[in-house]
């Protein structure tokens, strides 16, 4: 079996199956990351989809200083940021309000419950939602953070800070910190 | 203020409160992952759609380039000071980009680590 290097080195000269590999590797992780950031299964698919699209324009330039996976997750969560930027969003603002329902019912189904925690991380505002995500689930430090939101670390921590404060608050924890 | 400790602390509290309903989620929600051919023919299609694009800009640019320098040679031939003005606003312009641009590259999104 080819390491991960190498299939990024023949991707990055043009061998399209060593690029799918690689995709299809880190499909579920992919996906994984876009639905929790969206909490919208049909908005993960499609970040997922746009994520996947970028990445095969885009593997000539990608030198594998980071890991497979932290680019894609860049590039996910880049999406992500446009997209919640864009007016499209802003239309479909009430539409998402109803899937979030739709993901809960959809993990009960699957969980038998829906925790709290994950109703507070739902709640969040996406940009708020991300940093957390790449800090505390991801493990990311905040300067890599910055560096994969294109964000100063300022703003990055201060998301961070209001997120966990958020968190404790909604989880009934505000005592502590 | 900044204490180191935080950083740790606030990693332990949100692996406590929420990190096991977030593994949770992620195994009610495992995607099926398609089959290999199905990438390769994403991939494939994807990079014929970026090549064909890549040769219509080519064409435009061509095209745009052959109706500026016929543009130009025309001018040559009718007024001299009218093309020498011309060259100078376009050489102009052409530094306002470039610092622009130069600018602009300081913030921009990095794509390739």
């Amino acid at each position: 079996m080819v390491d991960e290097q190498g299939l990024i080195r023949k991707a990055a000269r043009g061998d399209s199956r060593a690029l799918s590999e690689l995709l299809q590797q880190h499909y579920s992780f992919l996906f994984q990351y876009a639905l929790k950031l969206t909490m919208n299964r049909s908005y993960a698919e499609d970040v997922t989809q746009e994520t996947m699209l970028r990445a095969i324009e885009k593997i000539g330039t990608f030198q594998g200083k980071a890991k497979f996976s932290t680019w894609l997750i860049t590039i996910a969560s880049r999406i992500y940021v446009d997209r919640i930027r864009s007016k499209e969003r802003e239309r479909r603002w009430v539409q998402e309000e109803q899937t979030l329902r739709a993901i809960r019912y959809e993990t009960q189904t699957v969980m038998g419950d829906w925790p709290e925690a994950l109703d507070a991380i739902g709640r969040m505002p996406g940009d708020i939602r991300m940093a957390i995500l790449l800090k505390y689930y991801y493990g990311y430090a905040q300067e890599e953070i910055a560096s994969m939101l294109d964000l100063p670390v300022g703003t990055v921590k201060s998301r961070l800070h209001n997120g966990l404060k958020q968190l404790r608050k909604e989880l009934g924890d505000d005592g502590q910190s | 203020m900044d204490n180191p400790n935080n950083g740790t602390d606030d990693k332990r509290w949100f692996d406590n409160q929420i990190g096991d309903s977030l593994r949770q989620f992620d195994e009610a929600h495992k995607p099926f992952t398609p089959d290999m051919f199905e990438f390769e023919a994403l991939v494939g299609a994807h990079k014929q759609t970026i090549r064909r694009k890549q040769w219509k800009d080519l064409l435009l640019l061509w095209l745009i380039g052959c109706f500026l320098f016929g543009g130009m040679m025309w001018l040559l031939e009718r007024d001299m000071v009218w093309f020498v003005v011309l060259q100078a606003v376009i050489a102009c312009t052409a530094i306002g980009c470039v610092a622009v641009m130069f600018g602009k590259k300081k913030v921009s999104r990095r794509w390739n680590r």
